[in-house]
């Protein structure tokens, strides 16, 4: 492999790996509060790439703006639709059901992602649907790689969404409730943080970044399709169990080790198996570092 | 506790229709179902038929996995996909015909199964929801990738099995297959849910802490749960490609193994009789709304999925608690399954004839010099004692003095590094430390908790069933120098469970849920789990505490009942006047050391030890 083919697969893979962080720090957040892995998180990813496609065509009609505008604003619904509805889902289904066994909320999450899935295939897109996107033409240099437009935009958003987030975890109120909940929820609760709250405000936060992510990955691929959201998941859940489960900085190394990996590993074999090595890095990992790459603690055994 | 009470108030009433009318009408119903289809002799009927008894299989296999060992299993479908696929390749390349096909796709799917789950299965469950998800994702990929499952065409053509001179390539025959197969799922699955097993599975789903305190194997179990699920999936999977005499990915993907958990769910996670129900109304639905679109189907099954967890846990024909008889009063008094009358012992003192623990000889359990850390806290500091079965040592001390950790070390929940715990028996030593729970509880170290850790969705007979699973098998084998398992063979675990249920005075109450009982009830309810297992020693972590006075002095009894009868009792109590009433020799604990030990007056009457935490 040349240098600079290696070079440019590296940033590629840095370029995929930051939608694998946007959806892992979805997933660890979740987890690190409710010891909970939230299928959902999916089909939000894919309501957030509906959305953004949705509010696209709206706005784009309007010929005032420019485009890069709509692009940011409609990207900018998908996160937020998507907020709304990992906020509306939790409420719908983790709330109900709060005190059943972990068992019935995995089962309720997952029973959520296929009659979302489900319902957008049998309604909205029974066949992918066209994204547009209007950075696709100018290819920018980064690291001597040329790029387009919405690869950068891509990085530059996996990269400031996970400053956000790092901001409001360790910075806010909010974030100090949530790190409580997480380290002990019932002393949390004693010491009166609502938990309810901050446990629905981090579905809503899980939420919008997993549609940031499907916006923006839709935009780029330039298709959105009903099961782009579990073609996904094997990604986001590996780069989180990389990182260390409930570790927001786990999810960023964990994205962006597992973008580069399986970037470089399709330069050997046929793209069709990307899933088998990521599953591949997953066993290794699970067999090797259960923690993670990050973390020091221990996991939680069985 | 780690259930809620999430579920109870839906499952007590299901306690009532004598068992043999029901299981005469359940059998009958299945047999009509089962004769119908030949008897209508019509291809359409027969093939749907057959779908919904291979789904019956493959709802039944899952649910030895999800139902029963509480593993959320998301990729079963891959080892349907591996059933089929084996058969087609083997048998197209002439290599094998369809029956030995099975088995190499038998071994093929166990193999896949242990790589799966030996990595994930020591970690929190939800790991194996991953793990699985990809497995899932995997054998798609391979099934439309490679050439040697003939990529997206799939296979064809492959020749039909025969039994004999008899083909099976007719709806008719291929019917009938699946039905034989189901009835022998059925028939395993009825035998394991009442095995060794299948109650060691009941327990480490519920809590896999007290499961390992009673001698379960938790790993290696949830193990056995993963290819005993996987062989079914495989069976089921090759009857599918018999039937369809075409196998192609589309069979195979991800949304298959997410109908597979659905129809458990729906039809009632860890029910027998659910599966079944689950696996025909699958295929009804999937069948009545699949002809006018094939998403509604699946529309309809998602939605009925969240609708049942959300609002009827237990599934349509929810798991059944395994009871036998009316309260208290268990038929068939000899012979039978259930070979003792369960009269209520109103006290303790109406022992059971036959004393149910008896440990051969005099056994001592030694503690010499341990010492356990948790980072730079020293809770327990070199601390040396020694417990003889027959007589009651108790451990008195303020909170955080390092009694519980004690009793943690010798039960094998925590970790000791420095120092020992021995069992000596007349002639030999079995050294403890470095053992895990699990051996622990097999040499007749046997244990209560704080808080009891009961499965509260499972009734108190099954709870103190569990309490059997070191007795009824192999524990004599694995009891090393301390053989006081010897006399365990001679009584069925029912015996053994109703006789421990006796003793606590919790015959009358066999039948009610666990989470139903009050507290003291509970602790009496852990207590006879512990002493159905015989164990030498009994570790007791405050078995007093939250009781009222009357409650109390039954303990008192109890503890003392069981230590005539050859039981060590080594007890961790605040009560001072059971510690009087039962101890015969106390320690007394300060900051995980020994302040000061002997027999109970003088032990409570040291100046130190009143000084220090009687508050005087």
């Amino acid at each position: 492999m040349s240098l600079h083919l290696l070079e440019s697969e590296i940033v590629l893979g840095l370029i995929t790996g930051s939608t694998y962080v946007l959806v892992a720090i979805g997933f660890t957040l979740i987890y690190g509060v409710l010891r909970l892995i939230n299928f959902a998180q999916l089909s939000i990813y894919t309501i957030g790439a509906f959305v953004y496609v949705g509010t696209y065509s709206v706005l784009s009609a309007w010929h005032q703006l420019p485009s890069f505008v709509v692009y940011v604003l409609a990207a900018g619904s998908g996160a937020v639709g998507a907020g709304l509805v990992g906020f509306g889902l939790a409420a719908c289904t983790w709330f109900p059901i709060r005190k059943a066994p972990n068992f019935a909320l995995l089962v309720a999450s997952l029973a959520t992602l296929a009659l979302i899935q489900d319902l957008i295939e049998l309604f909205l897109a029974p066949i992918p649907r066209a994204a547009p996107n209007p950075l696709t033409g100018g290819l920018v240099n980064l690291l001597g790689v040329a790029v387009t437009g919405s690869d950068l935009a891509l990085l530059v958003v996996g990269v400031g969404a996970t400053g956000v987030v790092a901001l409001l975890v360790t910075r806010t109120r909010f974030g100090l409730a949530l790190r409580a909940v997480a380290d002990n929820s019932t002393s949390a609760r004693l010491m009166g943080v609502p938990y309810t709250r901050v446990v629905l405000l981090t579905f809503a936060l899980a939420g919008a970044l997993a549609g940031l992510a499907g916006a923006m990955v839709g935009a780029q691929y330039g298709e959105v399709s009903y099961d782009m959201g579990v073609n996904i998941g094997l990604f986001g859940f590996t780069a989180a169990v990389l990182g260390g489960m409930g570790n927001v900085w786990g999810a960023v190394v964990g994205g962006f080790t597992l973008g580069v990996v399986s970037s470089l590993a399709i330069t050997v074999l046929p793209s069709a198996w990307q899933d088998a090595i990521t599953f591949g890095v997953l066993i290794v990992v699970l067999a090797v570092r259960p923690t993670g790459i990050l973390s020091t603690r221990t996991v939680d055994r069985a | 506790m780690i259930h809620t009470n999430w579920v109870r108030s839906r499952s007590t009433r299901i306690l009532g229709a004598p068992l043999p009318w029901r299981l005469i009408a359940l059998v009958a119903l299945f047999v009509v179902a089962c004769i119908y289809p030949v008897v209508a002799n019509n291809g359409f009927v027969l093939d749907i038929a057959t779908d919904m008894a291979l789904w019956a299989v493959l709802a039944l296999g899952l649910n030895a996995v999800l139902g029963w060992a509480g593993l959320l299993d998301l990729g079963y479908i891959a080892f349907f996909a591996i059933g089929g696929y084996t058969y087609a390749i083997l048998s197209t390349a002439h290599i094998m015909t369809f029956w030995p096909s099975l088995m190499v796709a038998i071994v093929i799917s166990g193999i896949a199964a242990v790589v799966i789950g030996v990595p994930t299965l020591r970690l929190h469950s939800d790991y194996l929801a991953i793990m699985t998800l990809g497995f899932g994702l995997i054998v798609y990929i391979a099934a439309e990738n490679l050439t040697i499952t003939g990529g997206d065409n799939g296979l064809f053509g492959y020749p039909a099995p025969s039994i004999g001179a008899f083909v099976v390539n007719s709806p008719i025959s291929y019917y009938l297959l699946a039905v034989a197969l189901t009835v022998l799922a059925l028939g395993v699955a009825i035998a394991v849910r009442r095995s060794r097993l299948g109650r060691a599975w009941n327990l480490l789903r519920v809590d896999e802490t007290a499961a390992s305190s009673v001698g379960v194997p938790v790993y290696r179990y949830k193990l056995y749960a993963y290819v005993f699920g996987s062989i079914w999936g495989t069976l089921s999977g090759a009857l599918f490609a018999v039937k369809e005499t075409i196998v192609s990915p589309v069979s195979f993907d991800w949304s298959q193994s997410f109908f597979v958990v659905a129809a458990v769910v729906i039809g009632g996670t860890g029910s027998i009789a659910g599966c079944v129900v689950g696996g025909v109304v699958y295929i009804f639905i999937s069948e009545a709304l699949g002809g006018v679109n094939a998403n509604l189907s699946a529309v309809v099954f998602a939605a009925a999925m969240l609708g049942f967890i959300l609002l009827r846990p237990r599934g349509l024909v929810p798991a059944r608690p395994q009871y036998r008889g009316k309260p208290g009063l268990w038929r068939r008094p000899s012979g039978g399954r259930l070979g003792f009358r369960g009269r209520t012992a109103t006290s303790v003192s109406a022992v059971v004839p036959s004393p149910l623990v008896r440990a051969p000889g005099i056994v001592t359990l030694r503690v010499e010099e341990v010492s356990v850390r948790f980072g730079g806290v020293i809770a327990v500091d070199r601390v040396s004692l020694t417990a003889a079965n027959g007589s009651v040592l108790a451990l008195i001390g303020a909170n955080g003095a390092g009694k519980t950790t004690l009793l943690n070390a010798v039960s094998g929940l925590v970790t000791v590094r420095q120092g020992r715990v021995v069992l000596r028996s007349d002639d030999s030593d079995l050294l403890l430390t470095g053992k895990g729970a699990r051996a622990r509880a097999y040499a007749g170290i046997g244990r209560t908790f704080q808080s009891p850790r009961l499965a509260n969705d499972l009734t108190v007979w099954e709870n103190v069933l569990q309490g059997t699973f070191v007795g009824s098998g192999g524990g004599a084998r694995a009891g090393g120098a301390v053989e006081a398992g010897s006399h365990r063979g001679s009584e069925s675990p029912y015996q053994k469970a109703g006789r421990a249920l006796e003793l606590v005075g919790l015959g009358s109450k066999a039948n009610l849920l666990a989470g139903d009982l009050p507290y003291g009830d509970q602790r009496r309810c852990e207590i006879a789990r512990s002493v159905a297992s015989a164990p030498t020693f009994m570790l007791m972590d405050e078995p007093s505490s939250g009781m009222n006075d009357v409650e109390a002095k039954g303990i008192a009894s109890l503890i003392r009942s069981l230590a005539d009868q050859g039981t060590g009792v080594v007890l961790v109590e605040h009560n001072m006047g059971i510690v009087r009433e039962v101890a015969d020799s106390v320690i007394a604990m300060d900051l995980g050391q020994v302040l000061a030990e002997g027999a109970p007056e003088s032990v409570l009457r040291d100046e130190a030890v009143r000084g220090r935490f009687l508050g005087e």
